[in-house]
């Protein structure tokens, strides 16, 4: 393993560097001046720095950020004599975080577990890990089919599937504690998390996913190990296609790419907003491309698409008006009635309201131009 | 036109209404993510009207509401909710609510319940 170890202490320098070089790390470079460590040119072939928090000019936190955008797979350990930086530590995925003095046991176990989690990865094996799937419901995408995991309790899968959500993020033993065991005592919510954990672990273990749950300094957190979430693909591709135009693929992803709302099954509260954004998104870029599907003729695609708008957000009003324009163009006068009379009864039934303005009009300019005009 | 403070706990459903009020030519005086923090804000800021999410940690906007009401039987409130929740919304119309919208928002639903709550 080669590391490099930044602190703008001389002595702690020295003596970090010692405990490393004596547990048969090699020590390639070690800095006081934040700065001139970010100028190195050293840092493609490292394994993991060291640094510590507080420095003048630029903290550790800032000059791990910036390392870790350049190379994301770099383990980050940050040392520091003060603990009040953890969860900003945690934010930027730190592999580790000591507190001063750093104690040679407690050092072992921060190389144990950057020694079990390889940064260099073999490309073929990473293009083989499976994806997480969250959306619908919670499992894993191996090679396009979807299995369930097989967790042991409920209160295990819901563990899970919250460090998954907070993921990057770690979270208090205490919040989690409250979250999942609030009728307990104390001691017994403790147990209870502990044990959960350890299940967890095994599970996750027996399905071959190299997600790690880790632990310190009182937080839980998740360590997806190089292993894709499809939700964050699925926003990814979805902005990159909007921002490409690629119509074809923008229209793919919003009929087969979006499997179902996040974690719907499981319907967790916690996950509810992440669930409502995600669906307006949805439907926000599913509502434009339908718009623009009308626009240029392409009927059918454009009454499959406001059709699903439909399904998903029945009282989004927008939906029947797109849906009678769209059958207009086609000459489906039955199809437009039948949408207006479905809005009516919707907006009757659920929301004790009239249609719009703007739906009305258009329905009466339509019903004239019938009476009046030609067919 | 009217002053108003929008509530909810989800910050892009808040930034989402603020947009659709600001450019129907309302003005956001105060925002809040729970009923707590929604009731010190009204003390504070006396809105002329609340948009109000049904769910909420910390205080559910029901009880907001009542609590709203207690400091100003005048207040306007308008209840935020999605589908499905129809006796939270009844609920709160017994509780004092002038209207409601459903999520997600549409712009002509949530200034048109605006403007007929301001004119009642």
């Amino acid at each position: 393993m080669k590391a490099i170890v930044i602190d703008d202490e001389q002595l702690a320098l020295e003596s970090m560097a010692r405990m490393l070089k004596r547990m048969g790390v090699e020590v390639a470079a070690s800095y006081q001046n934040p700065l001139e460590a970010l100028m190195a040119d050293q840092w493609p072939d490292m394994d993991a720095a060291f640094v510590d928090i507080s420095m003048p000019g630029m903290n550790g936190i800032e000059l791990a950020a910036r390392l870790q955008s350049k190379y994301p797979t770099l383990h980050i350990v940050f040392v520091t004599a003060f603990d009040q930086y953890a969860v900003k530590a945690f934010e930027i995925a730190a592999a580790d975080y000591l507190i001063k003095p750093v104690r040679a046991a407690r050092l072992e176990s921060t190389l144990e577990r950057i020694r079990r989690n390889p940064r260099h990865q073999d490309p073929v094996r990473a293009e083989a890990l499976p994806t997480l799937v969250c959306m619908h419901d919670l499992g894993i995408d191996a090679g396009g089919k979807v299995a369930e995991i097989p967790w042991r309790t409920s209160k295990a899968k819901e563990l899970f599937a919250y460090l998954l959500h907070e993921r990057d993020k770690a979270v208090t033993k205490e919040h989690l504690q409250d979250m999942l065991w609030q009728e307990a005592d104390t001691e017994k919510a403790m147990a209870n998390l502990h044990t959960t954990v350890y299940q967890i672990r095994q599970t996750l273990k027996s399905a071959n996913l190299p997600v790690q749950i880790l632990y310190a300094g009182g937080r839980y957190r998740v360590e997806l190990g190089g292993v894709k979430v499809d939700c964050e693909q699925w926003e990814q591709a979805l902005d990159q296609a909007v921002a490409g135009m690629d119509e074809g693929q923008v229209y793919r992803l919003l009929l087969d790419g979006y499997r179902g709302d996040y974690m719907q099954v499981e319907a967790y509260l916690w996950a509810e907003n992440e669930r409502e954004r995600l669906r307006i998104k949805w439907l926000q870029r599913a509502s434009e491309q339908a718009l623009r599907l009308e626009q240029v003729g392409l009927a059918a695609d454009a009454i499959r698409l406001y059709q699903e708008i439909q399904t998903r957000f029945p009282t989004w009003e927008a939906s029947y008006l797109g849906l009678m324009r769209t059958y207009d163009q086609i000459g489906n006068a039955l199809e437009v009635k039948s949408q207006y009379a479905k809005l009516l009864q919707m907006l009757e039934e659920d929301l004790g309201m009239q249609p719009d303005k703007e739906t009305t009009a258009w329905y009466a300019a339509w019903s004239a131009s019938r009476s009046s005009g030609p067919g | 036109m009217a002053k108003i403070m929008v509530v909810d706990d989800a910050a892009f459903l808040r930034a989402m209404l603020k947009e659709i009020l600001i450019q129907g030519g309302h003005e956001i005086i105060a925002e809040a993510s729970n009923g707590e923090e929604a009731v010190d804000k009204y003390r504070t800021y006396r809105p002329e009207l609340v948009t109000m999410d049904i769910t909420m940690p910390i205080m559910e906007g029901t009880q907001a509401l009542q609590e709203i009401r207690r400091l100003d039987p005048q207040a306007r409130v308008i209840m935020c909710s999605a589908l499905g929740q129809r006796q939270m919304i009844l609920d709160a119309i017994h509780a004092g609510a002038k209207d409601f919208i459903v999520k997600p928002f549409q712009s002509s639903r949530v200034l048109e319940a605006v403007s007929r709550t301001l004119s009642n």
